[in-house]
């Protein structure tokens, strides 16, 4: 038995197990069973004449159990299934020197995703006892006020395209206490193979009243594998030290955030990673929002290697140094809203993403979000690649 | 005696205008009184209403205390956004958004509380409860009747730190001062009317139960009618901090 079946088999396993035992132990019946189904269809273009559809339902089950909040289980399980074309070649999506590069070193651009795929997003007991509350188990450990990446986040990547969208979960054990209005020290270990390879990071965050501003203090310890070596490509797995600080409050008016971190590494050079963004809604409802990137653990040039590429493709590291987002949203139709975010960096290349939510029913949302990338070809965003998505999501 | 007589008038004028702002004051401090309760505890059915007649329902609960000046709001249904819950001390000006289904918790700047909550005609900051005679400085109009009700009507413009619109025209019965009526303007004019009905007496004190929020612009309503009203109990302080977002609120 494979390790990937044996986990889930596992995974399963516990899941019944839990929910008998708060079914058995339910008095008033107190299990939620809850969820949405969601299609997505997408159409992908690149000028050199890619062209592919592809389509997948989504079907996620939600379950809530337990009596009052001391001891509950919150956990749901995903059905993907892809319907349409599963397989994938990168080579147009990237420079053609990376192709070289990468065919060089016997690298494949092409990829299959499972056809089928069935994983637990989150599955977790919540205990409360003294003021503490302890979850353990599967679980989203979102940190940071940034919109479209979490430097302060060191356990989750986020989709570009799509950053509000649900992360999956991952196996940890968490510790929070809180005080006053947002008082919060918060612990997590994220299990490794051994200690020396599992994760930790602590939280101290608080809600300063008179300044009007969420502030937060990280330290995370961890086994990066983020990167590849530069020679063989293989994961280079290093220790990582992190020390972070997030701010999310007020000025003159406009909401603004900064997360950042600074990076001791084992192997590579130490960096820094700050987000700072604001934005700002007119009397006319239409919303601005701007954020900026600094990475310096990226290339500050317009001429990216292939292992550049793969640290992003694989891990979804930034690519160039400086990044940028400018977005508008607004309200144009009665349970419509439409966007426009426009990403570009130091390397002449631009991302654009227009979208549209819709609320189509009382239980259903409609989706469709476009992407297209312009500018510099060796930039970070290739220039000729076009898609489209749509996605309807039905909740139960 | 041109002097005089110019004089005389000048006073009278200014004797009539603060006498007038003084009872607009007056009034405004009257339907403070009327409204602000205390602590209270609801559950409410939302029901938007669009140009078109499509209609979506949202149900919440919601808790308040500090005479309105921090509260919560819960929703139950929809699934789609069952759990997710706001959270707004000092009268509005600090809002943090949870979202269930991400288990993210957001502070909302200042600029926010212009948004629409949910799809619906209210706003956060028309979602919050206030203070009225910090929020807003006014002036008596004269007397008008509402539906047959006799009503003081009053020209209300928001303080520096009040809300974001140019000003309010607000109507309230003359008899228990409770709201009956409330035009939302800008810079352009008349963007929502807000109508207050279905009064009713819980444990000893009147309430308005349904409140219609019509927007002039886009043609569309929302209706909040409260299902259940309180104001028996206060709510314990913790529900009112960022720790009761992601914890089930009774």
């Amino acid at each position: 038995m494979s390790n990937r079946r044996f986990h889930f088999r596992f995974q399963t396993l516990a899941l019944v197990v839990v929910i008998s035992v708060f079914a058995m132990n339910s008095k008033c019946g107190c299990i939620e069973i809850s969820g949405y189904y969601e299609n997505t269809l997408l159409q992908e273009y690149t000028e050199d004449g890619y062209d592919n559809l592809s389509n997948a339902s989504k079907l996620r089950v939600n379950i809530d159990a337990g009596q009052g909040d001391e001891l509950t289980f919150t956990g749901n399980v995903n059905f993907i299934s892809h319907h349409l074309n599963v397989n994938y070649d990168l080579k147009s999506y990237l420079p053609e020197t990376v192709i070289v590069d990468l065919t060089r070193k016997g690298i494949p651009t092409e990829f299959m995703v499972e056809k089928n795929r069935i994983f637990l997003d989150n599955a977790y007991l919540t205990l409360r006892f003294s003021g503490m509350r302890l979850r353990a188990g599967r679980q989203q450990l979102s940190w940071g006020s940034g919109y479209g990446i979490n430097p302060t986040d060191l356990f989750h990547r986020k989709d570009m395209l799509d950053p509000t969208y649900e992360k999956e979960g991952v196996n940890a054990l968490r510790l929070d206490h809180n005080w006053g209005i947002g008082g919060n020290l918060s612990g997590i270990i994220v299990p490794g193979r051994k200690l020396s390879s599992s994760g930790y990071a602590l939280k101290l965050g608080t809600h300063a009243s008179k300044i009007g501003y969420d502030i937060g203090l990280t330290i995370h310890h961890i086994e990066d594998s983020t990167s590849l070596d530069s020679e063989s490509y293989e994961i280079l797995n290093q220790q990582r030290t992190a020390l972070g600080l997030d701010l999310n409050g007020s000025l003159f008016g406009m909401g603004v955030w900064m997360e950042g971190n600074f990076n001791l590494m084992e192997v590579e050079s130490n960096f820094s990673r700050i987000v700072t963004g604001f934005d700002y809604t007119l009397e006319n409802g239409l919303y601005l929002m701007f954020e900026g990137m600094y990475d310096e653990r990226s290339q500050n040039s317009d001429s990216y290697t292939a292992r550049d590429w793969m640290e992003y493709i694989q891990f979804g590291e930034p690519i160039s140094r400086y990044r940028y987002m400018v977005g508008i949203k607004q309200s144009f139709l009665e349970l419509a809203e439409g966007s426009l975010f426009i990403f570009g960096g130091n390397d002449g290349s631009y991302f654009l993403n227009p979208r549209v939510d819709v609320s189509i029913s009382q239980n259903a949302d409609m989706t469709i979000f476009g992407a297209a990338s312009l500018g510099d070809a060796e930039g970070q965003f290739t220039s000729g690649s076009y898609s489209v998505t749509g996605r309807i999501s039905v909740y139960f | 005696m041109k002097w005089l007589i110019s004089s005389t008038v000048l006073l009278l004028l200014l004797f009539l205008s603060a006498n007038a702002q003084e009872d607009g004051a007056g009034w405004l401090k009257r339907i403070d009184d009327a409204e602000r309760v205390q602590h209270m505890v609801g559950e409410v059915d939302q029901i938007i209403t669009t140009s078109s007649g499509a209609k979506r329902t949202l149900s919440l609960k919601s808790w308040s205390a500090e005479n309105g000046d921090i509260s919560l709001m819960a929703y139950t249904a929809p699934p789609r956004v069952k759990g997710d819950k706001i959270l707004m001390r000092e009268g509005g000006d600090v809002i943090w958004y949870y979202m269930k289904r991400r288990d993210v918790t957001r502070q909302f700047a200042g600029h926010t509380r212009k948004q629409k909550v949910m799809g619906s005609d209210f706003s956060y900051e028309d979602m919050s409860q206030g203070n009225m005679t910090e929020d807003y400085s006014a002036e008596l109009i004269g007397f008008e009747d509402i539906e047959s009700i006799s009503c003081v009507k009053l020209h209300l413009t928001p303080t520096e730190s009040g809300p974001s619109y140019d000003h309010l025209l607000i109507w309230a019965c003359r008899e228990n001062a409770l709201s009956r009526k409330i035009e939302y303007y800008d810079s352009d004019g008349l963007m929502k009317t807000l109508v207050l009905s279905d009064i009713r007496e819980i444990e000893g004190r009147k309430i308005a139960f349904k409140f219609v929020m019509l927007n002039n612009r886009e043609g569309s309503e929302t209706a909040m009618q409260y299902q259940t009203v309180t104001f028996a109990s206060e709510p314990e302080g913790w529900i009112f901090t960022k720790e009761a977002l992601d914890r089930d609120v009774k």
